[in-house]
């Protein structure tokens, strides 16, 4: 028998179908395959296994920053002057919305708008905000919903399976706001009054129909930018606005802003994620723990530094709560589903901290080494994404976060 | 994109029926392997559920270009690795207590095919372990010397004299049995 013909044989090796328990298999393949892409999500690059994920930043509370000042963010013309009206006054003593309900059209996404409630108090103060923030909208964090109410902000990231909470007072400023600027009496109101100042030039037009709506188109010269507002003639209210960026000589359409429900009652259950986020969601509440490190005398570069070392010294000693502590507030019990099947052993070394690539993060990368023992083997591994920041509105605390 | 890859995304977006798709296209060749290495139906069973719990656990780390099958052969082969380790001696299963289904070319070299498969199977058996490892991943895998090398730690020569002395030892085996048999 030559070689050839021993390879040829050797290839026809084979079992019989039904001997092998590939049920068993698939399943337990399958739960494994939720938790890697789970722990993914929420992990992002602590993974450790032989092929190592070089995934994104998680952005758990550092998203909850982003999107609720992003949440804010409103193309009406007049937001480009200065908020300081001298009509400011009489807007807020004549401030009549109680409930409003919008959504906002990007050009580009135009299937999944961006969707807020606001509930306002008899003397127009902001009261609650639910916002809803598609997965285009939120920079690899997923669709989330985010509410805000008595100070105190819950984000959840749906699609991650995520529940936090932040204190966030500077939100009701931001919302009162946007509410003015939303108000679509407010706006006609604020539109004829940047005519008169001659900032704005409207051009009105009247339908002899009465079920189509009036259509006020605004140019300013002063800018690039173009708004259409739609007025329903019967109740004299703004349904929409639409905002026109000029591009080539021609004004394209940027957005568009869609209102219902004006000053209808919004079931006060919207404005609590409590009930409705899944009961297996990761919980991570801010406000009822000490988050982070508290930096004292020690420098920023010191502090990054101390927080990094910290934090794998806990994971060494297996002490998930304190690790979790330095992780945004990470529940223990989830700290142990994540890294409780790997060995941390020691640090080997932790580097010089240097400023994130995104400095919109505000926040610092610290390079580090660990030896670890995965699967019987030891190997060195490199943490040289490793961010850590002040914890949100939470100033002198030192914390993790998203990814390494 | 190529069919691994379009399964890749969507086993990375939580698909568990593309994970029985991959399952479906590589079980014979990583069952094969995980068998001939291993010399046991259970251990070999074992061999290839640990291995694509290895695999599904992986699933986020690989790129879209990764070869699936390459992949999936290197975590069979870890295993099997990892088994052997423990135990302090592999004990060879007599081959009449598997369930061999060899391919046919008709009905009148039915039996001679499955007769000398079993045959092969039998002399794997006699080969050591580094020897029998390559020829596997070589010749039931189609991995190629320098994949092999990469996968086991070892030089290429090192994995090309292995491949050479095992197979001349399978040819020398073989051809005793034949001339016995006359």
């Amino acid at each position: 028998m030559n070689n050839e013909k021993i390879e040829k044989l050797a290839k026809e090796i084979r079992i019989r179908p039904g001997i092998i328990n590939k049920d068993r298999i698939l399943a337990d393949a399958a739960d494994a395959l939720d938790r890697a892409i789970a722990a993914k999500a929420l992990v992002a690059r602590f993974s450790l296994w032989r092929k190592i994920m070089n995934s994104r930043i998680t952005k758990f509370a550092a998203a909850a920053v982003v999107i609720i000042g992003l949440a804010l963010s409103v193309k009406l013309i007049g937001s480009s002057v200065s908020p300081v009206y001298a009509f400011e006054q009489t807007v807020q003593a004549n401030h009549t919305v109680r409930f409003l309900h919008m959504k906002d059209f990007d050009a580009r996404h135009s299937d999944e708008p961006k969707e807020f409630w606001v509930e306002c108090d008899e003397a127009g103060r902001v009261k609650n905000v639910r916002s809803y923030f598609p997965e285009w909208s939120s920079g690899g964090d997923g669709a989330k919903v985010v509410v805000w109410s008595e100070g105190k902000a819950q984000v959840w990231f749906k699609k991650k399976n995520g529940f936090l909470t932040i204190r966030d007072e500077k939100v009701s400023a931001d919302m009162l706001n946007l509410v003015q600027q939303c108000d679509p009496r407010l706006a006609v109101e604020r539109l004829y009054e940047q005519e008169k100042q001659n900032k704005v030039k409207l051009e009105i037009d009247e339908p002899s129909d009465k079920t189509k709506d009036i259509k006020i188109t605004v140019n300013s010269d002063s800018s690039d930018r173009r708004e259409i507002l739609y007025v329903d003639q019967a109740t004299k209210l703004v349904t929409a606005i639409e905002f026109y960026r000029l591009k080539d000589g021609i004004y394209q359409l940027d957005g568009t802003t869609e209102f219902y429900d004006y000053n209808q009652q919004i079931d006060p259950a919207m404005f609590n994620l409590e009930k409705e986020v899944p009961s297996d969601a990761t919980k991570v509440d801010q406000t009822n723990q000490e988050v982070g490190l508290v930096q004292g005398n020690l420098s920023n570069d010191e502090v990054v530094v101390e927080v990094a070392k910290q934090f794998f010294e806990a994971l060494i000693a297996k002490d998930y709560a304190k690790a979790g502590k330095l992780l945004e507030g990470m529940p223990a019990g989830k700290m142990e589903e994540m890294f409780g099947h790997i060995k941390f052993l020691r640090i080997v070394s932790i580097g010089k901290p240097v400023p994130h690539p995104n400095p919109g993060t505000k926040g610092t990368l610290v390079p580090c080494v660990v030896e670890i023992e995965v699967n019987g083997k030891t190997a060195e591994q490199k943490f040289d994404r490793l961010g850590i920041r002040q914890v949100y509105n939470q100033p002198g605390r030192w914390t993790i976060f998203g990814g390494i | 994109m190529s069919e691994d890859g379009q399964i890749l995304k969507r086993l990375q977006k939580g698909d568990k029926d593309a994970l029985r798709m991959l399952y479906e296209k590589y079980s014979d060749t990583l069952v094969g392997v995980a068998i001939s290495m291993l010399r046991d139906i259970h251990t070999a069973e074992d061999c290839l559920h640990d291995a694509f719990i290895d695999f599904a656990t992986g699933v986020p780390a690989l790129r879209i270009h990764s070869n699936l099958r390459s992949y999936l052969i290197s975590c069979v082969a870890n295993r099997a690795r990892d088994i052997l380790r423990k135990k302090a001696r592999l004990s060879d299963t007599n081959s009449e207590q598997l369930d061999l289904a060899a391919k046919t070319d008709g009905p009148d070299s039915t039996l001679i095919i499955e007769e000398s498969a079993r045959k092969v199977y039998d002399a794997l058996g006699q080969l050591p372990y580094e020897q029998r490892e390559v020829f596997v991943l070589h010749v039931q895998a189609e991995m190629t010397f320098q994949q092999i090398a990469e996968q086991v730690g070892a030089s290429i020569n090192t994995v090309q004299s292995r491949y050479r002395y095992g197979i001349e030892k399978l040819r020398s085996l073989l051809n005793t049995e034949c001339e016995n048999e006359q």
